[in-house]
């Protein structure tokens, strides 16, 4: 975890520290059990968000869904299968979305460096099967289904079904254009917006059974991306909160250490 | 469960009949839909009734438009409902402060200013404690229509707040609702555990205690009470959902009043309570079955079609014939306005975001950009006519910022009526004084000569996002380090091409010096907290950073581009100034 903190500098911070922690007080004393403690009970008041999802009562909150949005359009994967884009890829699973062309020279190769952890991280909490990443071709006149294989070759990204499936995808200009504009990856300067160089470098994201999405920057700090991203997409609180738990504690514990040691 | 009782509603009210079977076609086809959810396997049926969806979508959606006819100006703007506290004073405090989850602010036991720990942070009244909830709610918007929001005490917008000068409040506030939430007091001075960092959540389930101290900094040992806020807001700011949950209605109003204030309206200078009228502007736009629209995948910035005032769509207000203080508040996402009165009357300007203006100006039109807010007097006695509009006259086409340049915007008279003022009655007599040119609040200028550093921050897009100084938000480093006490030269650069950014500074007040090298209209000349940045804007502030100790942020208040990471953080530490420092603390 990416947590540096400078040293508490004079006895002033320290003693704020030690007072915050006293409001806090009555959760230290058990901070052992205290983060498994502090989930059951956010899960239990989640549960009709997370356990009864498909029931009649919760079927409204489904009603107007994110993805009702998005054109359930045909695509080919860099193995030749045809796919349709929701009911393939979409459907009652998390996804992580990513506008790329292989002839980009720009943001895109770094991109593909980030997922490739992301693919690996992110499989470690969802479960392979309930999580897919999908690379949609800017270029799908150039992009065939032998460019997409070559292309996955060079920048290291493999078929391995032991981590969550990668999909790289090409299909028809106009409707991957459409359905580009429908996912909020375009510039509103229709200059910018032609230039594949500028294109946008942003994970469009989301967990279609919560109709929870969101798209964020590439080149933020990974592990925040990372925690953002499970914290949007997560099936349940646990998934959702155990890092935000996890750095309470840290913070937590940090400042107890700082008082024992001065 | 309340969506579908909404959705039948909302068949009844569009008028055109083919609308409203086509979205029963579409109620009847979810249906099937949700019940074989469970398994992967059977979507050959699914995608058959979604595509059906589709169609049905293309009516129902708020996407082009907000699909709900109704008549304007038929309901009356509510005022929200004072938040009343559980308990005044220590001992009579109704529950443990800090003994829950996400506790309480430090400073809560030590009271002491940053700059100087053997100073305690002037404070006069004994302590207050409320308890707020986060819920959802259902409300009715529209007429006729019920609307699924999301609410402070489950009302939009939630309650006013309103506290004294130097009065401290404990509010512990629950979050019911599936967001991670953050409450921000917005225009006010307090310690970073209650700021509303956005990565300091109330988890759901939980509960934070927001410490507000209501206090005011120090200005060389004297206590700065030109520095005392008047019209806060509260609003949601946890990361990646603010956008979300502001639309969705968490907002509502604080507002402080000081002696020196207090002594204004007992010398019947300024109207007070029931002619003091906070007005919150939303834009929103809805779909047809009566839920608010929101694309969380729009980062350009939400627009809506509909005007949320106080809640309602479109409302009228009753006022008596004599002076109205009204407190204008623009909360929404990306919507500029521009607020005029429909007899081109001017509006009495009293204050800039959070505070008074030294004396009063006269002000035609007042441009507020989202969570910007204006004070204003507007003298009903002298109206002859029995009805008066409040219109917004500024056009914007897009997230991006109404069209034209920050001092020379495209504007359109008449504009969109956004009140309708029915105005009552014979000429009220020993009305207050107050008009252009009365005495206010004195102010106190940040002198060239105090200035320690000089930090330029550059707000730009590339690929697709908005970034500061080629930086997105790192919630674990302080991008600026003040030191403590000090004050600071920032310039305020907008190279976003044609992209309006109003940047919010949290813990005090910033001072604007320049915009594009000429000094700014009287009415920014003062205190500010949200700093307009038009299309390739300069602005130069100067600031102080005192009483706290951080992390604080600030952002581009358009909530889209504040969520997709356009944040930097500061902290005002001893031996600053520095940059780029890791947090000095944190209080997740």
């Amino acid at each position: 975890m990416k947590m540096n903190f400078a040293k508490k500098a004079g006895c002033c911070v320290l003693s704020l520290s030690t007072l915050w922690m006293a409001g806090c007080g009555q959760q230290l004393a058990d901070q052992g059990q205290e983060s498994s403690a502090a989930l059951t009970e956010l899960e239990q008041k989640n549960k009709v968000r997370v356990a009864s999802l498909s029931t009649d009562e919760y079927e409204s909150v489904l009603d107007a869904r994110v993805s009702d949005r998005f054109p359930d359009i045909e695509l080919i994967d860099h193995r030749g299968r045809d796919l349709q884009f929701y009911t393939d890829l979409i459907e009652d699973r998390s996804v992580v979305l990513v506008y790329f062309y292989t002839r980009c020279v720009g943001s895109c190769p770094i991109t593909t460096q980030v997922v490739k952890k992301l693919r690996k991280d992110l499989g470690e909490v969802f479960g392979k099967d309930d999580l897919v990443f999908v690379s949609l071709t800017l270029e799908p006149e150039v992009d065939s289904p032998e460019e997409l294989q070559t292309y996955m070759k060079i920048q290291g990204v493999e078929d391995d079904s032991t981590l969550p499936d990668w999909v790289y995808a090409t299909g028809n200009f106009e409707e991957l254009d459409a359905l580009r504009k429908n996912l909020g990856i375009f510039d509103l300067d229709p200059i910018i917006d032609a230039d594949k160089t500028e294109h946008a470098a942003i994970l469009t994201f989301g967990n279609d059974r919560l109709d929870r999405w969101a798209a964020l920057p590439v080149g933020m700090d990974y592990e925040q991306l990372k925690s953002a991203m499970i914290r949007i997409m997560g099936n349940n609180p646990r998934q959702r909160y155990s890092s935000a738990v996890q750095y309470r504690e840290e913070a937590m514990k940090r400042f107890q250490d700082n008082v024992v040691k001065n | 469960m309340k969506k579908s009782i909404s959705r039948r509603q909302a068949i009844g009210s569009i008028s055109a009949a083919a609308a409203a079977t086509t979205i029963s076609a579409s109620l009847g086809a979810r249906r099937s839909r949700t019940r074989s959810r469970t398994g992967r396997g059977e979507t050959s049926l699914d995608s058959g009734t979604r595509s059906q969806r589709l169609q049905a979508e293309t009516v129902v959606d708020a996407r082009t438009g907000t699909p709900i006819p109704f008549e304007k100006f038929t309901q009356e703007m509510p005022i929200p409902p004072v938040k009343q506290p559980l308990a005044v004073g220590k001992q009579n405090a109704p529950w443990v402060v800090g003994d829950c989850f996400h506790g309480v602010a430090p400073e809560y036991y030590t009271r002491t200013v940053a700059e100087d720990p053997t100073l305690k942070y002037p404070e006069k009244y004994p302590e207050k404690y409320y308890e707020m909830r986060i819920r959802d709610a259902v409300g009715e918007v529209i007429p006729g229509v019920q609307t699924p929001c999301c609410g402070y005490d489950g009302i939009v917008p939630g309650p006013t707040f309103k506290s004294k000068g130097l009065e401290p409040i404990i509010v512990r506030t629950w979050n019911d609702t599936h967001f991670e939430c953050s409450m921000h007091l917005h225009g006010g001075h307090n310690p970073s555990h209650g700021d509303g960092y956005p990565n300091f959540y109330i988890l759901p389930g939980q509960a934070r205690d927001y410490y507000y101290t209501n206090t005011i900094p120090y200005h060389h040992g004297v206590p700065d009470v030109g520095e005392a806020p008047s019209t806060m807001w509260y609003h949601d700011h946890g990361m990646d959902v603010t956008a979300h949950t502001c639309v969705l209605g968490m907002a509502g109003f604080h507002i402080q009043i000081d002696d020196f204030e207090q002594g204004l309206i007992d010398r019947n200078v300024l109207p007070s309570d029931p002619y003091d009228i906070p007005i919150m502007i939303a834009d929103k736009r809805f779909n047809s079955d009566g839920t608010i629209f929101f694309d969380p995948l729009d980062h350009n910035g939400y627009l809506g079609d509909v005007y949320c005032v106080n809640g309602k769509a479109h409302p009228y207000f009753r006022v008596q014939r004599r002076k109205y203080r009204f407190r204008f508040l623009n909360a929404s996402n990306a919507r500029h306005i521009e607020l005029r009165l429909s007899d081109a009357r001017p509006f009495v300007g009293i204050s800039n975001d959070s505070w008074l203006l030294p004396h009063a100006i006269e002000r035609d039109s007042i441009l507020l950009s989202p969570a910007k807010r204006a004070d204003v007097v507007i003298d009903f006695s002298k109206v002859d006519a029995n009805e008066m509009y409040l219109e917004n006259i500024l056009l914007q086409g897009d997230g991006r910022g109404p069209d034209g340049k920050l001092l020379d915007r495209d504007t359109q008279i008449p504009g969109v009526g956004l009140v309708k003022f029915i105005i009552e009655g014979d000429p009220v007599p020993g009305d207050c004084s107050v008009d252009v040119g009365t005495e206010l609040r004195e102010h106190i200028p940040i002198l060239e000569s105090e200035i320690e550093a000089t930090r330029v921050f550059e707000f730009h897009r590339r690929k697709g996002a908005w970034q500061i100084n080629q930086e997105f938000y790192d919630e674990f480093k302080s991008n600026a380090c003040p030191r403590v006490g000090s004050a600071e030269r920032w310039i305020l650069r907008n190279t976003a091409g044609g992209w309006w950014h109003p940047i919010h500074i949290h813990l005090e007040s910033h001072q604007i010096q320049k915009i594009d090298g000429q000094a700014p209209p009287e009415e920014w000349a003062y205190k500010s907290d949200t700093c307009m940045l038009g299309p390739n804007t300069e602005a130069e502030i100067f600031m102080k950073f005192r009483t706290f100790t951080g992390p604080f942020v600030f952002h581009c208040h358009n909530l889209e581009h504040e969520d997709m990471r356009m944040m930097f953080v500061f902290d005002p530490i001893k031996d600053g100034p520095k940059s780029n420092q890791p947090l000095s603390a944190y209080y997740p």
